[in-house]
């Protein structure tokens, strides 16, 4: 009787469950669950929703994940659909595992960092609402990911993802406006600005120039401005056991580009790619030439 | 270069950001409007963050004047 009730019972699929969110601990019937907390933003009510169930059903801890997601451990899986339930309620869904595209991460941008030049949260969600979920992008060759970094500095990492993008902006000067203070030359980077004190003139070596701003942020009078914002496209990154940082794809592409080249690039990733090859691999394969003129298109 | 006359003068060489800014700040606080403040800065870090939260604060930058290791920044408070 015993053994006819225990192959009645269903089977755990861990596929299944794998997709949802739902991590197998090393520990027999215990699991973390993996949540989605989109560009790592989190409301008070869910955090207390997460802390109450982290007490209850959990060891009271919660972990906060590299991809800016919270993950609840030591859940047994008897209560799996009782914690989802209750995270539901808060607007709390399951991240994601496996080979498809994975939550977007992202830095504040001009939400309230001084040094971002896009609105990268809302340009993030975007993204989210676009490829996130979507059962075309759900049976990839591997693991895709994605992040946006307000400014060159690339606090969220861009590089390290299969796309990323940072915001940019070239500067142009208004030679009326300055007050001959001197600060963009020496904040800049790359010496890209030489001031000429005797000719009092200022000069803008193009080449130099890498798009970072510095000077427009610190320019006292308003003399430099910007001449167009938009945002850096890399292509190709990877951590794992053989990382590899993306390399440059686009510049001064605008949001709705952006995305036509994140399609363009899963529909080159689809196509191209061996089962259970990154993007990264295809293009030091194939080189990256072939993925930009697809974007061009 | 035309010379700039300072009201004050701050000494903020060897002071890590964002403690600079505040003692900069402080000082303006205490300054009357149009008046020049004359802060010395290191070079690095500082420089790339004290110019421009003064900017941030509505305060004008005058000009800045490389001593070669280190800076004069000079403030009007607005």
């Amino acid at each position: 009787m015993d053994e006819e009730q225990k192959t009645e019972q269903p089977k755990i699929d861990f596929k299944e469950l794998k997709k949802g969110g739902y991590l197998k601990q090393r520990q027999k019937d215990l699991f973390c669950l993996r949540i989605k907390a989109p560009m790592g933003m989190l409301n008070s009510e869910q955090l207390t929703k997460l802390a109450e169930l982290a007490k209850t059903y959990g060891q009271g801890v919660v972990h906060l994940t590299v991809r800016q997601g919270a993950e609840l451990p030591w859940i047994h899986y008897d209560n799996i659909n009782r914690v989802s339930e209750e995270l539901k309620q808060t607007g709390l869904t399951m991240g994601a595992c496996g080979p498809r595209v994975r939550v977007v991460v992202s830095c504040p941008g001009t939400r309230w960092c001084p040094q971002g030049w896009i609105d990268a949260l809302s340009f993030a969600e975007q993204l989210d609402k676009e490829f996130y979920g979507k059962p075309e992008y759900d049976n990839l060759p591997h693991k895709f990911k994605m992040s946006v970094s307000g400014c060159m500095n690339s606090c969220a990492k861009p590089q390290e993802n299969d796309v990323g993008f940072h915001g940019q902006v070239e500067p142009q000067l208004t030679k009326e406006k300055c007050i001959d203070c001197n600060i963009c030359e020496r904040v800049c980077p790359t010496e890209a600005i030489k001031v000429h004190p005797r000719k009092k003139t200022i000069s803008l070596d193009a080449s130099k120039c890498i798009f970072c701003g510095l000077c427009i942020l610190n320019c006292p009078g308003g003399a430099w401005q910007a001449k167009q914002i938009g945002l850096a496209f890399y292509a190709g990154g990877k951590w794992g056991k053989f990382p590899q940082l993306g390399r440059k794809a686009a510049n001064f592409l605008s949001e709705k580009q952006a995305i036509y080249a994140i399609r363009k690039t899963l529909e080159f990733y689809m196509k191209e790619a061996k089962k259970g090859e990154r993007l990264a691999n295809v293009l030091n394969r194939l080189g990256i030439d072939q993925l930009r003129t697809q974007i061009a298109e | 270069m035309e010379a700039i006359k300072a009201d004050q003068i701050l000494d903020l060489k060897g002071v890590v950001c964002p403690i600079n800014f505040v003692k900069t700040k402080l000082k303006l606080e205490e300054m009357e409007k149009g008046q020049v403040l004359e802060v010395y800065l290191d070079d690095g870090e500082p420089i790339l963050n004290v110019p421009r939260s003064v900017k941030d604060d509505g305060h004008k930058v005058l000009k800045l004047v490389d001593m070669g290791g280190w800076y004069r920044l000079f403030i009007e408070k607005s």
